[in-house]
C-alpha cells in the first residue's frame, strides 16, 4: 500500500534522490552499530575474563604475569566437588529432558493437530510454569518432595526438571509442527501411505531439526538451573551451579573460572548445533 | 451408517487427542498445580510439619506489619523497576539495529546479547565478581593507571544488582522488541521520512507505536524475573542488597520457618500475577486500538 502511494505522490525527480541516498547510507547509522558493539563487549566481559583469569600460573584472580598455565584445569579435576556435580547434572539433564521430550512432543502433536474447544486452555496450563518465578516452585516442591520422602534425591530433581523444561519443548516442537503444511501429510495420504507410514517417511523427518534443537535447549535449561534446584538439593546430589555457587561462596580463585571456561566451551558447541538445526534465533523466539 | 462412521472417526480423534495430551497434563497437574496448592496451604498455617491452627494469616500480617519483610519487598519492586526501564531504554536501540542492521558482525553480537539465556548465570556472577571485586580486574586497572589511590568498593550494592540484572535480562526485552520491530515494512519508516518527518518524529510517531506490543511484553517479562531472580542480589549484593527473594531463602533454609517463607512466596506469586493481568491488558487495549 505504502509502495503504491509513494509513486502517486511523488514526483518523479526525487527517485533518483533516493537512490543515491540509499547507495550512500548504511542500513543502519554508523553510531548505532557502535553502540551495538559496545553493549555485546559488556555482555561478554564477564565471559571473557575468565579465560586470562583460568590461565593464570599464581593462585591470584587477576591477569597472568610471566606466562600462562593450565594447572587450574588439572585441578578442576582433582580435589574438587565438581566431577560429581557434573555427573549429577548430566544425569539430572538427560532424564528429565527425556521426559519432558515424549510428554511434551505428544502434547505439542496433540495441540496442533486437532482444533478443539478450549485448546487455548490446555496450552496456556501446559505453559504455566514458564510465568511462576522459579523460587516459588523451588519452594512448593521442597514442601511436596519432603512430604514425600524425596527431598535431596536425584529423582526429586529430576521431576521438578522435568516440570521447568517441558514447556519450551511444547513451545519449540509446537512451532516446528505448525511451520508443516498440512497439504504435505495429505498428499501422502491421498498417494496411499498409511498414517505410521505418513509420519515416518513425511512429518518425522521435517520434524526432526525441532526435536533435536528442544532436546538441545532443554537440556541447556536443565543444566543451567540453580534458583529452583538450591531448594531441592543434598550434600550429595549438588547439581554444578550450586556446587559453584557453594564454592564461590568461600573463594573465587582460578580453578572456579577455568572450569566456567569449560562450561562456556561446551555450551558454544550446543550453540553451534542449535544454529544449524532450527536457527537459535528460532529456538530462542519460540 | 454414514453419521456412525462419521461418529466413530470424531471419537477415534478424542481419543488420540486425550493419549497424546494427558502425559503433559499429568504431569503438570500433579507436579506443579498441587505443589503449587500445597504451598497456598501451608502458608495459612501457623507452624511446620505440626501446626496448631489450620487457617490462620497471620503470615500474610506479619509480612506487612514487620519492617524487614516490607523493606525487602519494596526493594524488589524498586529493583524491578529500575531494571525494566534500563533494559527498556538500553535495549531498544539495540534491538533496532539487530533488525535493520545488514552488518556481518551482527550474529556475533547477537550471540554476546543472547548469551545469559545458554550459559548459567552463577558462572556469569562468577565473572562480575572477578572483574568488580576488591582486588578485581578493574580496580586493578584503575590501581595501575593511577586513576585512584586505593580500590573502589564495586561489589555488594543495589547499583552492582542492577547491572547483573541488566545483563542478564536483556535478551528477553530485545528479542521481544526484535519480533516486534521486524514487523514493520521499512516502507513505513521511509515513508514517514519522504513525508518530512525527522528522525525524533518518525521515531515517537511510527516506530514507537508499531512496537509497542513488543515493549510491554519485554517489560512484563523483565520485571517478573527480576522479582523472581534469586542469585544476582545473593552473589552481587553479598547479603547487603536484601530482596524478597534472599528473604525467601532465609526463612526457608535458616530459620526454617517455612509456613512464613511460603506466605512470602504466594505474595511474590500474586505480585508477579497482577503485573501479568495489567501488562496484558494494556497491551490487548493497544492492539485493539490499532486494529481498529
Amino acid at each position: 500500500m505504502s509502495q503504491e502511494m509513494l509513486s502517486t505522490t511523488l514526483p518523479p525527480a526525487t527517485v533518483p534522490a533516493r537512490r543515491g541516498r540509499a547507495g550512500k547510507r548504511r542500513a543502519t547509522p554508523r553510531m548505532l552499530g557502535l553502540y551495538a558493539a559496545v553493549m555485546a563487549l559488556l555482555s561478554a566481559l564477564p565471559l571473557l575474563i575468565l579465560i586470562p583469569v583460568s590461565l593464570n600460573p599464581k593462585p591470584v584472580v587477576g591477569f597472568p604475569e610471566g606466562g600462562l598455565s593450565l594447572a587450574w584445569y588439572v585441578k578442576v579435576f582433582e580435589g574438587t566437588n565438581f566431577p560429581e556435580a557434573f555427573l549429577t547434572s548430566f544425569l539430572v539433564g538427560i532424564v528429565s529432558t527425556g521426559i519432558s521430550l515424549i510428554a511434551g512432543s505428544l502434547a505439542a502433536w496433540g495441540l496442533t493437530r486437532n482444533r478443539f474447544k478450549g485448546v487455548a486452555l490446555v496450552e496456556a496450563f501446559l505453559l504455566s510454569p514458564l510465568l511462576l518465578a522459579r523460587i516459588v516452585y523451588g519452594i512448593a516442591m521442597l514442601i511436596v518432595l519432603t512430604q514425600f520422602g524425596l527431598i535431596r534425591t536425584t529423582s526429586g530433581l529430576i521431576v521438578a526438571h522435568a516440570v521447568i523444561v517441558m514447556p519450551y519443548v511444547v513451545r519449540i516442537v509446537g512451532s516446528t509442527l505448525l511451520g508443516i503444511p498440512k497439504s504435505l501429510e495429505e498428499a501422502a495420504a491421498v498417494l496411499g501411505a498409511g498414517q505410521v507410514r505418513t509420519f515416518a517417511r513425511i512429518t518425522f523427518p521435517l520434524l526432526r531439526p525441532g526435536l533435536i534443537a528442544a532436546t538441545i535447549f532443554g537440556f541447556i535449561t536443565s543444566f543451567d538451573e540453580f534458583t529452583m534446584t538450591v531448594f531441592l538439593v543434598g550434600a550429595q546430589t549438588r547439581t554444578l551451579p550450586v556446587e559453584i555457587f557453594r564454592y564461590a561462596e568461600l573463594i573465587v580463585d582460578p580453578s572456579v573460572a577455568a572450569l566456567s571456561v569449560m562450561l562456556i566451551l561446551g555450551t558454544l558447541v550446543a550453540v553451534i548445533v542449535l544454529e544449524r538445526t532450527l536457527g537459535l534465533e528460532k529456538v530462542l523466539k519460540a | 451408517m454414514n453419521a456412525r462412521l462419521k461418529m466413530t472417526a470424531s471419537r477415534r480423534r478424542l481419543v488420540s487427542l486425550l493419549i497424546s495430551i494427558s502425559p503433559a497434563l499429568i504431569l503438570i497437574g500433579a507436579l506443579f498445580l498441587l505443589p503449587l496448592l500445597r504451598l497456598i496451604q501451608l502458608s495459612t498455617t501457623d507452624a511446620y510439619p505440626k501446626p496448631s491452627e489450620v487457617l490462620t494469616f497471620e503470615n500474610y500480617a506479619e509480612i506487612f506489619a514487620r519492617a524487614f519483610h516490607l523493606t525487602s519487598l519494596v526493594t524488589s519492586l524498586e529493583l524491578a523497576v529500575v531494571v525494566t526501564v534500563i533494559t527498556a531504554v538500553l535495549g531498544y536501540p539495540l534491538a533496532y539495529y539487530l533488525v535493520r542492521s545488514t552488518s556481518r558482525y551482527k550474529a556475533l553480537i547477537l550471540l554476546a546479547i543472547i548469551s545469559p539465556l545458554l550459559i548459567s548465570v552463577v558462572v556469569r556472577s562468577i565473572g562480575w565478581l572477578i572483574l568488580l571485586g576488591r582486588e578485581g580486574v578493574v580496580n586493578q586497572l584503575l590501581l595501575s593507571l593511577g586513576l585512584v589511590s586505593e580500590p573502589l568498593q564495586l561489589l555488594y550494592n543495589f547499583m552492582t544488582v542492577v547491572v547483573g540484572e541488566v545483563n542478564i535480562l536483556m535478551p528477553f526485552m530485545v528479542l521481544s522488541l526484535t519480533t516486534s520491530l521486524s514487523q514493520i515494512p521499512r516502507s513505513l519508516e521511509e515513508g514517514a521520512s519522504v513525508m518530512g518527518a525527522g528522525a525524533v518524529q518518525r521515531f515517537l510517531r511510527v516506530t514507537l507505536p508499531l512496537s509497542a506490543p513488543g515493549l510491554i511484553s519485554g517489560a512484563m517479562l523483565v520485571f517478573i524475573l527480576t522479582m523472581g531472580s534469586y542469585v544476582t542480589p545473593q552473589m552481587l549484593g553479598g547479603g547487603k542488597v536484601n530482596v524478597i527473594t534472599t528473604d525467601i531463602y532465609s526463612r526457608m533454609m535458616v530459620d526454617f520457618d517455612w509456613p512464613m517463607g511460603a506466605a512470602l512466596s504466594v505474595v511474590t506469586l500474586l505480585l508477579t500475577l497482577s503485573v501479568v493481568v495489567v501488562m496484558s491488558r494494556i497491551q490487548s487495549r493497544l492492539m485493539g486500538g490499532m486494529t481498529r
